[in-house]
């Protein structure tokens, strides 16, 4: 095994450890494990920073993105950026159970698809890098979005079936409805200005602003969905049940289009 | 021999537990009476220390002696007289405990675990501010200072390591949580109350504390509104303008006594189509139900009624009655240590007499003529000091081990007997206030460190 599977299985390791100790914090609410499981975490997010730069440096590009396994590591390293950007403002103790699960399996399918990362490129454009690097946190972005739409859903049954144990541990249905949607704002502007790097890219590069294929269909599709469900929330005013369930159902799309296509 | 007189801690007391309010009530002390009955029980010698505890459930004191003889009689004869009460009517309805009984039982009032609601908060305070009380009253010295601030430090911990105190066990407590995990901020939010009943008044106190933006008080008689309105500073509004008010509400809270439902399903659904199905939050308090059932199947809408409310109030009781078994395990621990510190007292005067017997032997030696010779007196005294302290180390380790299995006291007879220290007295040690640290001032509020000067004085032996 090479030094960089070896620091890719540490950060399994740790954000498995992080993971167990959230839910075991769930499980029975006690400050110290939630602690251990954010400290673990971010020895984990910290070995992850170590792995990207060094992919970076290997292939010679400021994205490590040249490979499949590349591509869910930087998406991974993208999400653990913004849980800790988002760490002063949200009960992660509840975001941990869902969050950290995500990043064992992301890491872990890595481990899966790992090769040794190509000889040193280049890329064509800039406006690929900036394609490449708005589309990731976009991404990133939409699946936050959608495991708060996950815990609202959760927290919206519990207190319809009023069982006490699972209400008291999860965020109030305002929190986790705006964190849908403000995660939802970000990842919709980053993806939009993704997608016009993108089209800057291909004039760029093939003479013309948009090529008409599966992916592009989709992406616009995915644009279109997400459109909606803001235009429902800040434009119509809609709220609750429904509203959340339209955006965390956009996500699943975007893991079509990123896995399948 | 001073190790005879051994410390008596007891509590003669009147609680929720084995009597009604009638009798607690007759027995009850203001802040003033108490330190007026503190320092009368002291004055007759009914107690060395002394605290009392007044609360709407319990009338405690507790007391420490060294003649424990009658303490009972006396005591229930002393709170008869002060209260102008028959002795025979109050003595069936007191309970008396002493020493590792009575400093249990004070660690369970302090932790919440004698309360008629376990776990609840507010008797800690309550008996902080009794032993403050005693504290200016002169009735507390340095066993008390020790006991009571143990038994505030074992609050804590239990507290700290147990759940003994999560969870809310009252429906209005109930009621706000729910609100705060549907509703989230409570600030921007506007709640409407339909009825004006008891509940409704003790949810709407709970709810203003935890910062409602605009509540609107309703009822089909206007001036019940009203007046629960200027109780609090909220807005009543006429009863037929309910319904207008509630398209805008986040939050309804109904108690009427109508005898049928007066919220019916085709109203919540205007309701939630008008709010684009924001989440709404219903507590259907009264009985017969003001709120159509169908209500909580309508998306969005979070409907509780007395009887889911006072579900969670029993699942949150159970839960911390799971947790007793955890707090007694500490509580026992912190008493039995407490006792432990108690035990080594007594040896505190008895070894003190000896460094005092011994350093005047000393002090004998180095003044007289075979001392002479010396030059250096000052290492010669060095030298005696030194003997005095190798002599004396084991047989002072030997005794602490012994105080701490509880077999020390035939030692300190003996040590007593041997050495004549009846005859050892100071102007500056004083008999009777044997059990005070060293460099502690009688009768004031000074905090000794819990430890204790006398396990120093053992060790530096």
């Amino acid at each position: 095994m090479r030094l960089e599977q070896w620091i890719l299985s540490g950060v399994s390791l740790l954000y498995l450890g992080a993971a167990v100790l959230y839910l075991k914090n769930f499980l029975t609410p006690e400050k110290k494990a939630a602690k251990r499981a954010f400290a673990l975490f971010t020895g984990g997010f910290v070995l992850a920073c170590v792995f990207v730069f060094d992919q970076a440096y290997q292939t010679g590009v400021y994205l490590p993105v040249t490979s499949f396994y590349q591509v869910l590591i930087f998406f991974a390293w993208a999400m653990a950026l913004i849980y800790i950007l988002l760490a002063a403002r949200l009960d992660l103790a509840s975001f941990g159970v869902v969050f950290l699960p995500l990043l064992f399996v992301i890491h872990a399918a890595a481990l899966v698809f790992y090769r040794p990362a190509p000889a040193t490129q280049s890329w064509d454009s800039v406006w690929f890098f900036i394609h490449i690097l708005m589309i990731s946190f976009a991404v990133a972005n939409f699946a936050f979005s959608w495991m708060a739409g996950l815990l609202y859903l959760f927290q919206h049954y519990a207190l319809k079936a009023k069982t006490l144990n699972l209400y008291q541990r999860l965020p109030d249905l305002e929190t986790l409805e705006n964190t849908v949607y403000r995660t939802m704002v970000l990842g919709f502007s980053l993806l939009s200005l993704g997608l016009a790097a993108g089209m800057a890219w291909n004039q760029e590069i093939h003479s013309v602003l948009w090529k008409w294929n599966s992916k592009s269909i989709m992406s616009l599709l995915i644009w279109g969905i997400y459109l909606t469900a803001l235009l429902l929330r800040y434009a119509f005013l809609f709220h609750g049940r429904k509203v959340v369930m339209l955006a965390t159902g956009a996500f699943t799309l975007v893991i079509g289009i990123m896995f399948f296509i | 021999m001073n190790t005879r007189e051994t410390v008596h801690i007891f509590v003669l007391g009147i609680s929720h537990k084995f009597a009604g309010v009638a009798a607690r009530e007759k027995l009850a002390f203001t802040q003033a009476q108490a330190q007026e009955a503190l320092r009368r029980i002291i004055r007759e010698g009914l107690a060395d220390e002394a605290v009392i505890l007044s609360t709407c459930n319990r009338v405690e004191i507790y007391g420490m002696t060294r003649n424990s003889e009658g303490t009972r009689t006396r005591l229930t004869r002393f709170l008869a007289r002060y209260h102008h009460l028959a002795e025979e009517e109050m003595e069936n309805e007191f309970f008396f405990r002493e020493n590792e009984e009575a400093i249990t039982h004070l660690y369970r009032v302090a932790c919440g675990l004698d309360s008629m609601v376990i776990g609840e908060n507010e008797i800690l305070g309550q008996l902080k501010e009794s032993f403050r009380q005693a504290v200016a009253a002169g009735a507390v010295r340095s066993i008390f200072h020790q006991l009571f601030n143990r038994a505030f430090r074992t609050a804590k911990l239990v507290r700290q390591q147990t759940k003994i105190g999560e969870g809310f066990v009252s429906v209005s407590s109930v009621a706000v949580e729910l609100a705060q995990k549907i509703l989230g901020d409570f600030h921007n939010k506007k709640l409407l109350i339909l009825g004006t009943g008891k509940m409704s008044e003790l949810t709407l106190k709970k709810i203003i504390k935890a910062g409602a933006g605009v509540i609107w008080v309703t009822s089909r008689r206007y001036f019940k509104a009203q007046e629960l309105a200027d109780k609090y500073a909220v807005q009543a509004i006429a009863y037929e303008d309910w319904k207008s008010h509630f398209t805008e509400a986040d939050m309804l809270l109904c108690s009427t006594s109508a005898p049928h439902p007066v919220v019916l399903k085709s109203d919540v659904e205007a309701v939630m189509q008008s709010r684009k199905h924001k989440p709404l939050f219903i507590i259907d308090i009264a009985v017969p139900r003001d709120t159509e059932a169908d209500v909580s199947r309508i998306e969005d809408v979070y409907l509780y009624n007395i009887d889911d409310l006072k579900g969670l109030c029993e699942a949150n009781m159970n839960l911390r009655r799971r947790e007793l078994r955890l707090c007694e395990e500490i509580l026992q621990k912190q008493a039995a240590e407490f006792a432990a510190w108690l035990k080594q007292l007594h040896t505190a005067p008895v070894i003190n007499k000896l460094n005092l017997a011994l350093d005047r032997i000393l002090e004998e030696e180095l003044k007289s003529r075979s001392a002479a010779g010396f030059k250096d007196k000052e290492e010669l005294r060095r030298i005696l000091e030194r003997v005095k302290a190798k002599f004396l180390r084991e047989p002072m380790v030997k005794l602490r081990e012994a105080m701490e299995e509880g077999s020390g006291t035939h030692y300190l007879e003996v040590l007593y007997t041997l050495f004549d220290l009846e005859k050892v007295t100071t102007d500056e040690y004083q008999e009777e206030d044997s059990h005070r640290q060293p460099g502690e001032q009688a009768g004031l509020g000074s905090e000794p460190d819990y430890r204790g000067k006398s396990e120093d004085k053992i060790s530096a032996l």
